[in-house]
């Protein structure tokens, strides 16, 4: 009797998440694996595909060989790691302020998350309109202050259009990472800071031996979610940039993208996604197993 | 004493300072955006940039509106985004209540792998799906379009709901079981009713990330009247060499105002159910 009702418990459970595996499974596993392979054979839109066979590596040896798949890798990382690093020490710094009785507290944190509801292209327009050479407010601004002399082409320079698109990329971030960890904070139970001000705790001593340790685990988790979606952010950078100048902008997703919708090679396409995929599966592997999670 | 006292307030003006200066960089794009839209072209180019208008001028909205485009990417978003809401919605919950109640060593591979494809490369998922719908006809449709906003959007939506369901009481399905009813009544006339809440956030969630889309619509999509919004803004508002300033700004404030009604509405839902799953994880 008891194992038929979980028999049947175990059906009705399974029943139940069916159908949003079939999706999942149907519209992301599958088209994963497909472009994995695709990765390994010719393949372009141009050709009558019929008979796609095994390149020997072609696509990855020509992306190799032109330069494009290392110059994308390191922009890549360049881009996740000055964004994340950044997102990860003003959260921390704005969570801690705005924990704080402050006049008008809770309507500054909401209005703190209105870049997050933004759209990511629209975000991109408006950091487009305010980085824009001629009119834009900051080249203005900069040169009002005396930080720059001359006006400055910030997506069309080398130099520049990097860091301006990581700017936009870090405005329409930082909500969601400061919302979590002040999420993370307020879950710190009030007693501990009590103890230690009757200790005689000072201000950055709290800050340093309880709450940093405290957010440990909710560090680690935003760091692992904001890295992987940095990984993913296309729709800003090609919008800002479309990869140039001179590639000086062309993440694995811009190049992937290129490759395939633009050059119209999916094999191509598919190798980048390919090597975009084991790069951020091998970097979640070893983060999770050198950052581990603490009890407390 | 009151070098203390100086001290502390030097500390305390340096602190509202950086707050201030940090709330202003994080707001000014935005209030840019709808300064600029509310200005006649002569102003949006005018060197020193008037901060504050003193006048509204409404041609680029009017413009915008009438042209006959805008309106249609507009209504284009918002259908596909209110059905992949409603799909995702159904899904996600089954999902998220199976892998909540009835844990078996499937449902937890199922769930690690909803996780894990987080890290799937998008642009890889479109290429491959581009050929998958050009061989179903698919391409160029709202549905194919949908499916997949659903299909990205329930790892995350699922996870949420499973949060929800995890905090509600089991000794009230209990004892509904006790009671005899069926595993489906206890489901759709106990739990559903109580995970209200999460259910308008994982709702309003996947609505936002719908509405946000770009690079499937791009893809995926090739007839104008078929466009989605962001994707229209791009083709349509953007230009090779110069913009329209004016109208750009006009359009990013009609994809934008619909996402931060909802979000005032509704603020305190979409924060809860999104830092639950990520500060208990």
């Amino acid at each position: 009797m008891v194992t038929r009702l979980r028999v049947r418990d175990e059906f009705f459970g399974l029943a139940l998440i069916l159908p949003a595996s079939l999706i999942v499974g149907a519209l992301i596993f599958l088209p994963v694996a497909q472009s994995v392979a695709m990765g390994f054979v010719d393949y372009t839109l141009r050709r009558n595909q019929d008979g796609v066979s095994w390149n020997n590596f072609a696509n990855f040896v020509y992306l190799i060989e032109t330069g494009e798949l290392w110059n994308s890798w390191r922009i890549t990382l360049l881009f996740v790691i000055g964004v994340v690093t950044a997102l990860i020490v003003a959260a921390v710094a704005m969570a801690i302020a705005l924990n704080q009785r402050i006049p008008g507290q809770r309507l500054l944190r909401s209005v703190v998350l209105l870049p997050w509801v933004t759209p990511t292209m629209i975000a991109a327009l408006l950091w487009m309109w305010i980085l824009q050479p001629q009119y834009g407010v900051a080249n203005f601004l900069l040169r009002r202050v005396g930080m720059i002399e001359q006006p400055i082409s910030w997506l069309a320079s080398i130099q520049w259009a990097l860091p301006s698109v990581m700017v936009a990329s870090f405005w329409r971030q930082f909500p969601f990472v400061f919302i979590v960890v002040l999420a993370g904070l307020q879950s710190i139970p009030v007693e501990l800071y009590e103890s230690a001000m009757i200790d005689g705790a000072g201000f950055s001593r709290r800050v340093f031996s309880i709450t940093i340790p405290l957010l440990r685990n909710v560090i680690r988790v935003v760091i692992l979610m904001s890295v992987i979606q940095s990984f993913r952010q296309f729709p800003l950078v090609w919008t800002m940039t479309g990869g140039g100048p001179i590639d000086a902008t062309e993440t694995l997703a811009v190049l992937s993208y290129k490759q395939s919708f633009v050059n119209l090679n999916f094999g191509r396409g598919s190798a980048v996604a390919t090597v975009w995929l084991v790069t951020v599966l091998v970097f979640s592997v070893l983060f999770t197993r050198l950052v581990r999670t603490r009890e407390y | 004493m009151a070098v203390g006292d100086s001290y502390r307030s030097v500390r305390h003006a340096l602190y509202y300072a950086t707050l201030v200066a940090f709330i202003a960089l994080m707001l000014f794009p935005l209030y840019w955006m709808l300064v600029t839209s509310f200005k006649p072209n002569i102003e949006i180019y005018r060197i020193p940039p008037r901060f504050f208008p003193d006048s509204l001028y409404l041609d680029h909205y009017a413009r915008t509106l009438e042209d006959g485009y805008f309106v249609r990417y507009l209504w284009n978003n918002f259908i596909v985004a209110s059905i992949t809401t409603l799909v995702n919605l159904i899904a996600a919950t089954l999902a998220g209540y199976s892998i909540s109640r009835y844990p078996t060593r499937i449902t937890a591979v199922i769930s690690f792998g909803l996780l894990s494809t987080q890290m799937f490369p998008v642009v890889g998922i479109v290429i491959a799906l581009y050929t998958l719908y050009l061989r179903v006809s698919m391409l160029n449709t709202h549905t194919g379009l949908i499916l997949v906003l659903t299909a990205t959007t329930i790892p995350f939506t699922t996870w949420m709901l499973k949060g929800f369901f995890d905090e509600l009481p089991k000794s009230i399905e209990d004892s509904a079981f006790v009671d005899g009813a069926s595993r489906l009544t206890v489901l759709t006339r106990i739990a559903l009713p109580l995970a209200k809440p999460g259910l308008l956030a994982a709702g309003l969630y996947s609505f936002m990330l719908a509405w946000n889309d770009f690079l499937f619509g791009l893809t995926l999509i090739s007839s104008d009247k078929l466009r989605t919004l962001s994707v229209g803004i791009s083709l349509r508002y953007l230009g090779e060499v110069s913009y329209d300033w004016g109208q750009v700004t006009t359009v990013a404030v009609f994809g934008t105002v619909p996402m931060f009604v909802l979000f005032f509405l509704f603020q305190r839902y979409l924060v809860e159910g999104l830092t639950a799953g990520a500060v208990k994880g």
